[in-house]
């Protein structure tokens, strides 16, 4: 199954995961924090899924944070779909 | 066959002559005289007679027996198969007071003499019972013996079953109240029966009383043209004669006598390869197709003629007296047909622990210890997974009170960058489903393994059924293991993206946001470790229940015993050695293990661990020790009862000669070295002689030895009597009752082997001792 990724950032500062368009959690501004588990728990990572990860960002808002973040999503990605190869 | 050897022949002790006739109403014997010896001499030649007796009823005809002697020896004899004549008497005999009388058979060792003939006659003469009817009373009859003054053999006729006492018969129990009791003190040496029906009552009757008796059959000829009937009238058509293996000798028949199932109803030996002979230079000694014994002096040669026989003649002593002595064997039997036990073989494989092992491979089957040592290991690993838990917990909790972290408020402004923590082990899932998964591949891999299993091939149908439910089994059970296989390394890819990330915003983040970073990864291991410490506190610590007692033997049944092979862990609790090989002893047991909460008091405990890192390999070395010994096996073996056989040098050994004579389907000839050594004299008697009885006629027998037991009691067929002057081997040889001017067997047996006389007299004991 292919599953898209998108993180958005948006104009109020908080970073919000989709997966397959549905939204999965958002992370305030005000705490930017986030557990692993989380993040496995929210991706529901599966065998023999591919991911791919998309970033929007509303206004250039706090652009370098969500660049970092998605930089993450995407070597995980990268390493996850070659696990599913 | 030579002539010191005896062979099966044909006896009738029971012939009369005319002498007879005061008895006989009709002229049954009236043609029965000397002038008429060819008669009976051509007819015992047709029947292939080679020992008879003229036994008439109370009379002894010395004229007779002297013509008969003469036609017997002279050399131009047309009675080849007539070879000897024994001085006999049929008496009237009233035994017990108050019973009838009885025929008994009297045959004495004249030895063809003829004074002694004369003397036998002139005695009878003296105490002639002239009335028909007439017998001696016991006194009487026993002076008669005494004043005849040879060694006799008594036969007492028994013409029905022993408990028989109508009188009416002439027979033993006619005469005694209990034949029983005279046949066991020895008064009587044998019975003698007319009609086969009556040798099988006899034999039945005999069956209780446990004593081997001698049955002979007798014609009870009366006019000789009619040989082997009575006369022209009574005709027993049923009559056979008896057979013995004997010389056709007073003396063989003595050995009859005394051992019955030796020397009667002999069968041909079945066995095809055997040696022949021992060349001394252009003589031959015999070695006959049974058993042969070779005596002689300590140094005397006995021994170098097993070797030669056996081909072993490396030995430089050896080869001097074959080459001496001219020493030569013919034979081309092969190697694996014949069977050497020398000397001292059987107590270095008794010292070796090889008996029983060298033979055609091993007796005692491998013994399978892989449920032990997977029982102890399993049980070894799970008392070290709890150990561990208790310390670590220990550890944990007493880590927490050096654990502090202090609120502050201004490390809750919020991050620039998203901060990620990832707990510690966020990676390490435990897997419930490896070793099931590994479980029911190594089941299929067996299921796999048996139906390639000729035996198992017929039930190919419910493998397939199995694999199939197996198979089902596993797929789901590898399913789920995917999955968590996957999950672990996700969370890996995870765990180290997120480090490189954490690094990456670490360097681009300011000291604040540092600051706040390092703050929240302290509170994310203060959490961990009070997660950590509530995880194991709330744990339930399973010590593990000791494995149960394991069965840890193999048993292999051959040849009537049972060859058991059994690990000292079998059907007994292992439980208290395993903690004495593991821990010292203030740790032996499980209830004292569960005070050990640091790796000090585990380094402690552990035997001969001296130091935390070498503890791993103390405890895998003291487990391999315990394996190693408590799965080290005892051989021993059981006979057909499950009763075990000694484990005495002694016991082993007449059980290895018990299990080799039963063992002998392959090879033909035995050759031993002394087979009574380490073996008492009672179980010589007992039981080696019964083994050795029991392939006699099936095998060769060679052996050498010291104990006139083996030679006398067991009644062997050829004595080699060996002497050693200066090097220069000569024999004496010949069977047990052989005698001739230069040698007497039993002679050379009573003089040169310790107890000889003594074995001799034992045997003889009813006949005197000048045999």
């Amino acid at each position: 199954m292919e599953k898209i990724i998108k993180l958005k950032m948006e104009k109020d500062k908080s970073l919000k995961i989709y997966i397959n368009d549905e939204e999965k959690l958002s992370i305030s501004g005000d705490n930017r924090s986030i557990t692993a588990d989380k993040i496995y728990e929210i991706v529901g990572f599966t065998i023999g899924d591919h991911y791919t990860i998309t970033s929007e960002c509303e206004g250039n808002t706090d652009k370098q944070v969500l660049d970092f973040f998605k930089d993450l999503f995407d070597k995980i990605a990268e390493k996850v779909n070659a696990l599913n190869c | 066959m030579s002539h010191t050897q005896n062979s099966v022949i044909k006896l009738d002790l029971h012939i009369h002559s005319k002498a007879s006739e005061y008895k006989e109403n009709a002229e049954i014997v009236t043609r029965s005289t000397k002038e008429n010896i060819s008669i009976l001499l051509s007819k015992l030649n047709e029947h292939k007679v080679a020992l008879f007796s003229i036994t008439d009823h109370n009379r002894f005809d010395a004229d007779l027996y002297e013509a008969l002697i003469q036609a017997l020896n002279d050399p131009s004899s047309p009675y080849p198969y007539v070879k000897g004549i024994l001085a006999g008497i049929e008496l009237d005999v009233k035994l017990d007071e108050g019973m009838e009388k009885c025929h008994i058979i009297a045959i004495f060792n004249a030895k063809n003499d003829s004074a002694k003939l004369k003397h036998i006659e002139s005695v009878i003469n003296s105490k002639l019972l002239s009335e028909k009817n007439a017998a001696y009373p016991k006194n009487q009859f026993e002076e008669v013996l005494k004043e005849i003054g040879l060694d006799t053999i008594l036969i007492a006729s028994q013409s029905k079953d022993i408990s028989n006492h109508n009188g009416k018969h002439n027979a033993l129990s006619d005469s005694v109240t209990d034949v029983e009791e005279i046949i066991k003190v020895g008064y009587i040496n044998a019975l003698e029966f007319q009609k086969p029906k009556v040798e099988g009552i006899l034999i039945n009757n005999l069956t209780n009383l446990s004593l081997p008796i001698s049955l002979f059959s007798g014609s009870d000829c009366h006019d000789w043209n009619h040989y082997p009937y009575h006369d022209a009238t009574n005709q027993n058509k049923e009559f056979h004669h008896s057979k013995a293996k004997i010389l056709p000798t007073f003396k063989g028949l003595l050995m009859a006598v005394t051992s019955p199932e030796t020397r009667f109803n002999c069968r041909d030996n079945i066995n095809n390869t055997f040696f022949d002979g021992i060349h001394f230079g252009d003589k031959v000694v015999p070695i006959v197709n049974g058993v042969n014994a070779i005596i002689g002096e300590n140094g005397s040669g006995k021994t170098t003629l097993l070797k030669l026989i056996n081909g072993k003649t490396n030995d430089s002593y050896v080869k001097k007296l074959i080459s001496e002595n001219y020493l030569k064997v013919d034979s081309d039997i092969e190697a694996a047909k014949i069977k050497y036990i020398q000397q001292g073989d059987i107590i270095k494989k008794f010292n070796d622990q090889a008996l029983f092992k060298a033979e055609e491979g091993n007796n005692f089957n491998e013994l399978d210890n892989s449920a032990f040592i997977k029982a102890f290991t399993d049980y070894a690993k799970d008392l070290k997974d709890v150990i561990s838990d208790t310390i670590n917990r220990e550890r944990v909790i007493n880590g927490l009170s050096k654990l502090t972290i202090t609120y502050d408020e201004s490390m809750q402004d919020k991050c620039y960058y998203i901060d990620i923590s990832c707990q510690k082990g966020f990676e390490n899932i435990n897997n419930p489903h490896a070793q099931p998964l590994k479980d029911i591949n190594d089941l299929i891999s067996k299921v796999e393994e048996l139906n390639k299993q000729e035996y198992f091939q017929v039930y190919t149908e419910q493998f397939k059924l199995l694999r199939n439910e197996l198979n089902t089994i596993r797929a789901s059970i590898d399913s789920k293991n995917k999955v968590v296989i996957f999950e672990r390394n996700v969370k890996n890819i995870m765990h180290g993206c997120i480090n490189d990330y954490s690094r990456k915003i670490k360097e681009n983040s300011t000291s604040k946001d540092r600051e706040i970073q390092e703050y929240n990864s302290k509170k994310q291991s203060f959490i961990d470790l009070i997660i950590e410490a509530i995880k194991l506190s709330s744990k339930n610590l399973n010590w593990p229940t000791a494995p149960s007692v394991l069965c840890g033997v193999s048993t292999n049944p051959k040849c009537g015993f049972n060859f058991n092979r059994e690990a000292r862990y079998n059907d007994v609790s292992m439980i208290e050695s395993f903690y004495t090989k593991m821990f010292i002893k203030r740790y032996n047991n499980i209830e004292k293990l569960k005070d050990i909460n640091t790796n000090d008091k585990l380094k402690e405990a552990i035997m001969n661990c001296t130091s935390i890192p070498d503890m791993e390999d103390k405890w895998k070395e003291n487990l391999d020790k315990y394996i190693s010994e408590s799965t080290k096996t005892n051989d021993y073996i059981t006979d057909g009862t499950n009763q075990q056989i000694g484990n005495t040098l002694g016991e082993m050994s007449l059980s290895y000669y018990k299990y080799f004579t039963q063992d002998s389907d392959n090879w033909n000839v035995l050759i031993v070295d002394q087979p009574e050594d380490n073996i008492s004299n009672n179980n010589i008697s007992t039981n080696l002689i019964s083994y050795f009885s029991h392939i006699r006629s099936e095998k060769q027998l060679i052996f050498v030895t010291h104990n006139p037991l083996l030679v006398v009691n067991l009644d062997v067929d050829n004595v080699i009597f060996v002497r050693n002057n200066k090097g220069i081997l000569t024999t004496d040889q010949g069977c047990l009752e052989y005698e001739d001017e230069q040698a007497n067997i039993l002679e050379i047996i009573a003089n040169n082997m310790d107890g000889g006389k003594e074995t001799i007299e034992k045997r003889l004991k009813v006949y005197g001792k000048n045999n």
